[in-house]
């Protein structure tokens, strides 16, 4: 990096520095991601062995989670869940990135009636509350890990979209893109290299965002039983299991609950820090 | 009311407001003290950071977070505001000191009538009924001359136009007969032809009513027709207080000799302006002694060390001029300055054309996509219909520019004279007409064949900042051009992108910085150099200098000249002042709701005969020469849309000099006037009327 | 006129919109694995009463047939006949969709009543105490899964306290009480759950207007700082809000169907995932149809509020 790149960047690094939410997301989600990759190193049981006997043991040292109506260990079992949700939530916002980032910043910058044409079928994706498309995606094409991913993509594209799009609008309207087009540049290198650069705070604000949506969405769908099966231990699956034992064994419930609670704050914190810093009247769509 | 006393109506003493930023403390107001005598009009001039609005709001008391008044005192009408409650400087505010902000667009709620606008504030400090408030709100609208007040008090502010918004606003000011009136900026967002309605009503209120004024203004043409008194602010300190005949006759700050001079006059052409070398000076790091010393060609070492300089009398009897300078007693400014060559451009220009324009017309949809423009309208048989509607933005525009030449666009917002300038360069695709571009067809090129031919035509924006990519360096925004059209790579691209930025005044060093990092003058010189990395023969310049500050526009102005007669180019110049139009190009348009109402060489169209809209246009211009009477034609009325525009010739609606019957009937073409044939005005008058001085009132003829 | 020109413009939107919401519900609905004649029958039925029962649902037709046919179905009333239930679906859903509206105007109005003056506080005490734990609480809302809150409300208050019934539902028309009674659990833990939204939005777009001109200049003319806020910013900052209450509304049709699942609430929801259960195809597309509906209905009906409400479409677009 040079000093004048520093310089540029220098100013965005310390503000989201000193921007708390920023910072406490990002400690949460790194958090998380240690956990995900070393979940089969430091969970102290295998998260699928049951052990009928030691079935809906109170936390304790042994178990500090307790156990299920399996007897399953609940902490092996959250930790696990840590892949799911964030490999679930990487996978689709990613390919709901790709997709709708196209559609929008596509739709933006040529206006007219290509927009009007991309920006309809949107609606009427985004007429259909995410759950209930989610739920018929997911059965459609058979409930399973995937499957959830394919439709959470398609369920959150429409929302980028209606970001980039309205970021590349503005963007359209800078000077420098009418310049770059009076320079006799091509519509490919005006999008990707006049256009999308300056999109890019924005979309990373949505897609953080975004990602805690997916998390909790994955969890609705496998609370419904039509996410992933089991025995994958997801969040949203160990409380659909657990939900009916929560008046005597509240943990099965609590513990999950408490880890996509604690994601989906740190997702939330860091798309909101970031907004904080990259825009701060900006608005998302929630 | 005031309680009668020798004192002065406001006295401002030792003012310090200051803002606490991330990046420092910013010290807004610094020291400032002056006095306002009931019944004065007091200007405070300065460009943008000068500190002259946070003034006006710290005697309010509405300074916003995180800004604080430090210390001093604001003694109004005997009594310190600063010591006063919240409460009470509630009672105070709106009732006997009001504002009149700056934007008339957006200072009026939206969702709320002007009528509750007005009523509201007049139940809040007077002591009346609903009814009464209303009709005291209707005779305040009858003040500021808003027709038909009645009906008019019940609308919404989207309803009035600019112009009449900012009329409302001066309604609410005076509903409850203040004693002074804050007016911070009332003209910058309007028109030159609204200004001047709104400036005429402001002195006519002042003499009836003997109100007092501090007038909030960057424009030294609005202080000299409007002030007695003025206030020249500059980072934060008053520099510079006297009468506004002494100080423009015989400033004793070269500040303000150098804003002066700087500003182009109306009536010269192709002067050379006096520039301002730098900026004013960041205000988180001021530098030690005289904030402008850096910028000062008096400058000693004793300027530069020690606090700001106090502003003091000038030991001269026959003024009450205040200076802060330590030279002001050796310096005598009375005789304008000058920065090297004091002469007139030579112009040569030839008779070959290079860009020909016919017929060009360009009509937008009115609203967005498939549905947005159409209207339900009735039909005149009482039934409903759909309508599709058109904005016609440029309808039937003819011009050529010769190599070598500036030909100036001039008119107010709305005219289509930025609508011209992207049709003509192809940036949107015109709706009929033909371009000639060096021999070239635009019109009917295709995508490829334009983009190659794009490298010869380039164009500066109005707003330098948003013509810069953020996130790409100098180097990589002006060598990009360069590269794209094979001009140069490698080792010789950088080289001659350090020599260009280099020609327009900044440092080679500067080609890895980012846009960011440069003021925005700094900025506009990248604009420039950007474009004439590539070459051109023709450089579109869409407002130019409208958004940079009066000291730093006449930098730019002259480093155009200057590249023009260097690299033989070819300027199409769009903007909405006409000094600054006079002082740069070599013919000129004058544009009206999409046509050109006149077009010739810039002495010609700039002196009788003229078209009866030029002639408004020219005459509005306040002059910054406060011993010139204005002789203004007020136009009546705004103007109309450009979805129905009116019939005939499209001016009929406001003209002063307008014919019955012949101007709503027959559109005019435009015809020379003159032997050569290169004076064209589109009227139906004669050339001795259109020669003819107006009658004394100003008032529409009778008919002829 | 102009606010009649806007609302025939919204309604080309909508009917653009609807055109592409069937084709999108049509065309899930038809990919779904399974073959339904084969549903029906069971897995004896003899390959000649197969053929015979698809000619006659018009499963031999080619898709753009059977998709008029149910468009001009649909545009009648008739959304052909549920297979679980064999009784048409247009009456399955007539008597189960009253019951999620009540659940969800009743949340919808728990959400407003909670959300709107917290947010103007939260807005107007910007960077106070108050406003970070109202922002903090706020948060905390939007983080847990809707069906959790229903969890978290049946632990505390049905469990716990047992205060109220932890699931079923009971007709207003037979027992208003125990109606109350049976409804306040669900509508409470979705109405907090859109409270975080609506409170959230109330504050940016409040924190907005507070810093436009136009407030500026009402504090100089001698207002209060009251009057400021709740004459001339509040109507303006409303406008965004009402735009994300009915879409929050809508939205609740997604709680909906996790919700009534967790309370057993017999609703359109619940239906829904019967639908989805049984493979009942018409059922699963007259179920999607009529939410995707009331989405746009609810969101026409703010448009036209809003425009109603801001004279600038009202009487015509700026001059």
């Amino acid at each position: 990096m040079t000093e004048e790149k520093k310089a540029h960047y220098g100013r965005f690094l310390r503000q989201f520095r000193r921007n708390q939410k920023a910072m406490i997301g990002l400690l949460i989600i790194l958090g998380l991601v240690l956990t995900a990759l070393f979940a089969p190193v430091i969970a102290p049981h295998d998260p699928e062995a049951t052990n009928i006997p030691d079935r809906e043991l109170a936390p304790s040292l042994e178990h500090p989670m307790g156990t299920d109506d399996l007897g399953r260990d609940i902490l092996s079992r959250v930790m696990f869940g840590t892949q799911i949700s964030l490999y679930v939530g990487f996978t689709s916002i990613s390919a709901a990135m790709i997709m709708g980032t196209t559609i929008g910043v596509v739709a933006g910058y040529y206006q007219g009636k290509i927009d009007e044409g991309l920006m309809r079928a949107m609606d009427a994706m985004m007429s259909f509350p995410p759950i209930l498309l989610a739920l018929t995606i997911v059965a459609v094409l058979e409930p399973s890990l995937n499957n959830v991913i394919i439709a959470l993509a398609l369920v959150y594209t429409p929302f980028i979209a209606r970001v980039a799009r309205s970021a590349a609008l503005s963007v359209r309207n800078e000077s420098y893109v009418e310049a770059a087009i009076a320079r006799g540049e091509s519509d490919r290198y005006i999008i990707f290299r006049e256009v999308l650069p300056n999109c890019v705070g924005p979309l990373l604000v949505q897609a953080s965002i975004n990602i805690a949506f997916t998390m909790l969405l994955e969890a609705s769908l496998s609370f419904l039983g039509l996410g992933v099966q089991p025995p994958t231990p997801s969040w949203g699956l160990m409380i659909n299991q657990g939900w009916a034992f929560m008046g005597d064994a509240p943990w099965l419930v609590f513990f999950p609950a408490l880890a996509i609670a604690i994601a989906v704050i740190g997702f939330n914190l860091l798309g909101d820090g970031l907004r904080d810093v990259l825009d701060p009247k900006g608005e998302i769509i929630e | 009311m005031r309680s009668t006393s020798t004192d002065p109506l406001l006295s401002v003493e030792s003012l310090r407001t200051e803002f606490r930023t991330e990046g420092g403390t910013v010290t807004a107001v610094n020291d400032v003290s002056f006095a306002l005598e009931q019944g004065e009009v007091m200007g405070l001039v300065g460009e943008s950071g000068a500190g002259k609005s946070v003034t006006a709001t710290s005697i309010l008391r509405l300074i916003p977070y995180p800004g604080e008044i430090v210390s001093g005192a604001v003694t109004f009408d005997g009594e310190d505001l600063l010591e006063r409650t919240e409460k009470e400087m509630q009672g105070i505010r709106g009732n006997r000191i009001t504002l009149i902000p700056q934007d008339p667009m957006t200072s009026l709620n939206p969702v709320l009538t002007v009528g509750r606008q007005i009523i509201e504030t007049i139940r809040l400090h007077q002591d009346v009924d609903k009814a009464e408030a209303r009709e005291i709100a209707i005779e305040s609208m009858r003040e500021v001359e808003i027709p038909d007040p009645q009906s008019r008090i019940d609308e919404y502010p989207h309803e009035f136009s600019g112009g009449m918004r900012q009329r409302v606003l001066i309604a609410i000011g005076l509903a409850c007969e203040p004693d002074l009136i804050i007016a911070d900026e009332p003209t910058t967002a309007l028109d030159v032809t609204t200004q001047a309605k709104i400036l005429e009503l402001l002195n006519d209120l002042r003499e009836r009513r003997g109100v007092s004024i501090l007038m909030i203004t960057h424009n030294l043409g609005v202080v000299a027709q409007t002030c007695d008194r003025v206030g020249v602010m500059y980072a934060g300190n008053l520099i510079e207080t006297g009468r506004v005949e002494d100080v423009f006759e015989q400033p004793r700050h070269p500040y303000t000799r150098a804003l002066i001079d700087s500003i182009p006059s109306v009536d010269d052409d192709l002067e050379r302006l006096y520039s301002l070398p730098g900026s004013m000076p960041d205000p988180k790091a001021l530098p030690d002694g005289c904030n402008f010393a850096d910028r000062c060609a008096h400058a000693t070492e004793e300027c530069r060390a020690g606090p700001d300089p106090a502003l003091e009398a000038v030991s001269n009897r026959s003024t009450d001029s205040q200076v802060a300078c330590l030279r002001a007693a050796d310096l005598d400014l009375s005789e304008p300055a000058r920065n090297g060559t004091d002469e007139r451009r030579q112009r040569t220009t030839t008779t070959e054309s290079l860009l020909e324009v016919n017929g060009l017309k360009k009509h937008f949809s009115a609203g967005d996509g498939f549905f947005g423009n159409l209207s339900l309208t009735r039909t005149d048989g009482g039934g409903l219909s759909l309508e599709r509607r058109y904005v016609k933005a440029v309808d039937g525009v003819s011009f050529t520019i010769n190599r070598g030449e500036t030909l100036g666009l001039v008119g107010e917002s709305g005219c289509g004279k930025s609508t011209v300038a992207r049709t003509v360069m192809q940036l949107l695709e015109p709706t009929d007409g033909e371009v000639y571009f060096d021999g070239h067809p635009l019109h009917e090129l295709g995508s490829s064949e334009m983009r190659s031919l794009r490298q010869e035509m380039q164009i500066i924006f109005q707003d330098p900042k948003s013509s810069l990519n953020p996130r790409k360096t100098v180097g990589q925004i002006i060598g990009r051009g360069m590269k794209k059209h094979g001009i140069a790579t490698g080792d010789e691209k950088r080289s001659r992108i350090e020599e260009l930025l280099e020609r327009v005044g900044l440092q080679a060093g500067d080609i890895d910085k980012y846009p960011h990092q440069f003021s925005g003058g700094q900025q506009q010189r990248i604009a420039i150099a950007n474009a004439l990395a590539v070459e051109p023969k023709l450089i579109v310049c869409d407002e130019p200098v409208s958004a940079l500050d009066v000291s730093v526009q006449a930098q730019i102005l002259n480093l155009l000249a200057d590249i023009q007669d260097e690299f033989d180019l070819s300027y199409l110049f769009i903007s909405h002042n006409i000094s600054v139009v006079r002082h740069i190009c070599d013919r000129v348009a004058v544009m009206y709701l999409g046509k050109v109402a006149e077009l010739g060489p810039t002495e010609r169209v700039f002196s009788p005969p003229y078209h009866p809209y030029t002639e408004s246009l020219l005459s509005a211009v306040p002059h910054s020469t406060p011993d010139r009477q204005p002789d203004r034609i007020l136009l009546e009325g705004t103007v109309p849309s450009p979805i129905d525009p009116p019939t005939g010739c499209s001016f009929h609606t406001r003209c002063p000099k307008k014919l019955d019957g012949t101007c709503e009937r027959e559109e005019p073409g435009l015809d020379p006037i003159d032997g050569d044939g290169t004076h064209q005005i589109s009227c139906h008058l004669s050339v001795d009327e259109m020669g003819e001085p107006r009658t004394e009132t100003g008032e529409p003829r009778a008919d002829p | 006129m102009a606010f009649a020109s806007y609302l025939v413009k919204r309604l080309g939107f909508m009917a653009v919109t609807l055109f592409l919401v069937t084709l999108i519900t049509f065309g899930l609905t038809n990919v779904l694995p399974g073959n339904v004649a084969l549903l029906i029958l069971g897995p004896n039925a003899t390959e000649e009463s197969l053929a015979q029962l698809e000619t006659q649902l018009g499963l031999n037709q080619p898709l753009y047939v059977q998709y008029v046919d149910w468009i001009v179905g649909l545009a009648r009333g008739d959304m052909g006949m549920s297979l679980r239930y064999n009784t048409p679906v247009a009456e399955q859903i007539a008597i189960r969709l009253p019951r999620s509206l009540l659940l969800a105007i009743s949340a919808t109005i728990v959400s407003v009543t909670l959300s709107i003056p917290l947010g103007i506080i939260a807005a107007v005490r910007k960077n106070t105490p108050a406003d970070l734990t109202a922002s903090m609480l706020a948060f905390i809302g939007l983080s847990l899964p809707i069906f959790l809150w229903g969890l978290v409300f049946i632990f505390v208050f049905a469990l716990n306290l047992g205060a109220f019934p932890t699931r079923g539902y009971v007709s207003p028309a037979e027992d208003p009480i125990a109606a109350l009674h049976y409804l306040i659990l669900p509508a409470g833990a979705m109405g907090v759950a859109l409270t975080a939204y609506i409170m959230r939005m109330t504050r940016s777009s409040m924190i907005d207007e507070l810093s436009e001109d136009y407030v500026e200049f009402a504090r100089a003319k001698g207002l209060s700082e009251q009057t400021v806020v709740l004459r001339h910013a509040l109507k303006n900052a409303a406008i965004p809000v009402i735009t994300v209450i009915a879409f929050q509304f809508s939205y609740a049709f997604g709680g909906v169907v996790v919700l009534e699942e967790v309370f057993s609430w017999p609703g359109i929801g619940r239906l829904t995932l019967t639908a989805i259960e049984n493979r009942d195809i018409p059922l699963l597309q007259g179920c999607i149809i009529v939410i995707a509906l009331i989405y746009m209905v609810s969101n026409f009906l703010a448009d036209a509020f809003y425009a109603y409400v801001d004279p600038r479409i009202r009487y015509g677009g700026e001059k």
